[in-house]
């Protein structure tokens, strides 16, 4: 047994000098060498001489006492090795003991480095949650937004298709479709903005100012109410001013958008009376009013009206409760302001105003807004004659008889008449002659549908402009208006 | 031009025809000739169908107003001018 176990006390001094490559330093108090077993060229050191400070080669003793045990862990050899070193205190000295622990250095690098990469991830996944959490809160409140905005085209839809289903008049169910048009365009270009609005955070919505005709706004507005207040016994009345300019420059889907909010919530909260919508213009400002007579809002409601979420508690239907906050961030965005003036049982009257310079469209592509009047009984010729005006930029007047004619006349601008040679009240040779006596000096243009030679002479006696057979082309129509305007009346022009 | 704010306005005239047919018909009652309101309401049909494309119409319409507001030549005329008549009035009849 005994020699067993010299071999093994053998066998593990071998292995454990094979693994630890140990050096002892045998010092005396003064860090003088005495002894040294190993090599410790083997970590970079040089030999120190017998009696020689050891702290010359191992600087890590610098600081170190001799009197007591240390355990300095990982040092760092000159040839880039590490060691642990211990520190073992003796009568006459200390023993100092160099054991190699490169494979341990290496092993903790490694865990400190997956210890780092763990915490960086955790750091980036932080950083990706929060980004998430944001992302998320913009696309609820994004999606929340668009989806106040398709509901109420959508209603106008339902409620005209459910029209046209039980309508009896052909007449009544063009309008429908119609609407159902508008409604659907409106639709399809919240959708082609949506894809633009993608792009930008909710607070970040840049307007795109192009030229657009009321006439045009104020057609798709009561195209879209009407109907929905009709069907629950309202009235709904638009007004003009007429300082209001045919043209002005605004974004247009912000400011359908602005209006539809507005009436949108008045309509819905209306069961009895009716909405009115009265639009003004002055200074470049488009003001509009919208008075209902619904229940009102208390002031605490009314001091959350405008804050994203909120809905009354007695809110109809679906909703939201983002279409004032986003009617004023738009309206705020369009250099305007929005004021509500409310009280519980006296209904809401909603004021805003917004910047929507005068546009002159170019001449091309028409008048800016003159006012012709159109004198035909027959409205089926009125409504074609009125389109193609419009068209043109012309506000279009109607006057189904010369007393409503002298009437429209005398309160109006006018730049040009467009009249009917039968009329129930009088015919069109008077007619100009009463407009001319008037003091009317503007081009009249006969319409009818008699191409009589003597008719000519007629309305050329009576101090007509031109003379038209219907049906005439629209765009000759108005290029005889603009051949005329500016001018007195003179000879007819054969049509 | 808006054809999206024309095609109501065209849709809601062919579909006012059928009714016009009826007054027409109604008219004729009481006589194809010297009949003013015929005349005029015939003179109304010709000058606004050709606004809204229907040129057929027009040109049948402004032919009768010219033909029952001076009366038969004959016999024959007036059986050509009852024919035309027909025709105006099925055509505004099946106008859809």
């Amino acid at each position: 047994m005994t020699g067993a176990g010299v071999t093994e006390t053998t066998l593990l001094a071998r292995l454990a000098r094979e693994r630890f490559e140990p050096v002892w330093l045998h010092l005396d108090r003064a860090f003088g060498v005495r002894d040294v077993t190993g090599d410790p060229r083997s970590y970079g050191y040089t030999l120190p001489p017998r009696g020689g400070d050891a702290r010359a080669s191992f600087d890590f003793l610098y600081g170190v006492d001799p009197r007591e045990h240390t355990h300095l862990e990982l040092v760092e050899t000159p040839n880039r090795r590490c060691v642990d070193v211990d520190v073992e205190p003796a009568c006459t000295g200390c023993t100092v003991l160099l054991t190699d622990t490169t494979a341990e250095r290496e092993q903790h690098r490694r865990l400190q480095q997956k210890t780092n990469e763990v915490l960086l991830l955790a750091e980036r996944q932080a950083v990706l949650l929060d980004d998430l959490e944001r992302l998320n809160a913009v696309q609820a409140h994004f999606i929340a937004n668009m989806s106040h905005e398709f509901r109420t085209p959508l209603a106008s839809i339902v409620a005209h298709a459910r029209f046209l289903e039980d309508a009896a008049d052909p007449a009544a169910a063009g309008d429908g479709l119609y609407a159902i048009r508008r409604a659907a365009l409106h639709l399809m270009n919240l959708v082609d903005n949506l894809i633009d609005e993608a792009q930008f955070e909710i607070d970040e919505v840049e307007l795109r100012p192009v030229p657009l005709r009321m006439q045009d706004l104020l057609d798709d507005v009561v195209a879209l109410f009407r109907p929905l207040a009709l069907a629950r016994g309202m009235t709904f009345t638009v007004t003009a001013d007429t300082a209001m300019p045919a043209w002005v420059v605004a974004d247009e889907t912000r400011l359908r958008q602005i209006l539809v909010n507005v009436i949108g919530n008045a309509c819905k909260y209306t069961r009895t009376g009716g909405v009115t919508v009265e639009l003004a213009w002055s200074d470049g400002r488009l003001e509009m009013t919208v008075t209902d007579t619904g229940p009102g809002m208390d002031a605490d409601t009314l001091a959350r009206v405008y804050e994203p979420f909120q809905r009354a508690v007695d809110a109809p239907g679906p909703g939201a409760g983002l279409g004032l906050c986003i009617t004023r961030r738009l309206v705020e965005l369009m250099d305007g302001a929005i004021a509500i003036d409310t009280a519980p049982g006296r209904g809401t009257r909603v004021c805003l105003h917004v910047a929507a310079p005068a546009h002159t469209p170019p001449p091309a592509n028409g008048a800016a807004g003159e006012a012709v009047v159109v004198i035909d009984d027959d409205t089926d010729v009125y409504d074609i004659l009125a389109f193609y005006l419009d068209e043109a930029g012309y506000s279009v007047y109607h006057a189904d008889s010369g007393t409503a004619a002298l009437e429209v006349c005398a309160t109006l601008d006018v730049h040009a008449v467009v009249m009917d040679r039968n009329l129930p009240d009088t015919s069109g040779f008077d007619l100009v002659q009463s407009l001319r006596a008037c003091g009317y000096d503007g081009p009249v243009v006969m319409l009818t549908a008699s191409n009589l030679g003597s008719d000519r002479a007629r309305a050329q006696a009576a101090g007509c402009s031109a003379f038209l057979v219907k049906p005439v082309a629209p765009e000759r129509l108005v290029a005889c208006l603009r051949d005329h305007a500016g001018r007195a009346h003179g000879r007819p022009r054969d049509g | 031009m808006s054809r999206a704010r024309l095609e109501p306005l065209l849709l809601r005239y062919r579909r006012g025809l059928p009714a016009k047919a009826r007054e027409l018909e109604a008219l004729a009652s009481a006589g194809l000739y010297g009949n003013r309101a015929l005349t005029e309401l015939l003179h109304q049909i010709a000058g606004a169908a050709g606004f809204y494309g229907e040129h057929e119409i027009a040109r049948r319409a402004r032919q009768l107003e010219q033909r029952v507001s001076c009366g038969p030549e004959d016999a024959a005329a007036e059986t050509a001018d009852r024919n035309a008549f027909e025709r105006l009035v099925t055509q505004l009849a099946s106008a859809r």
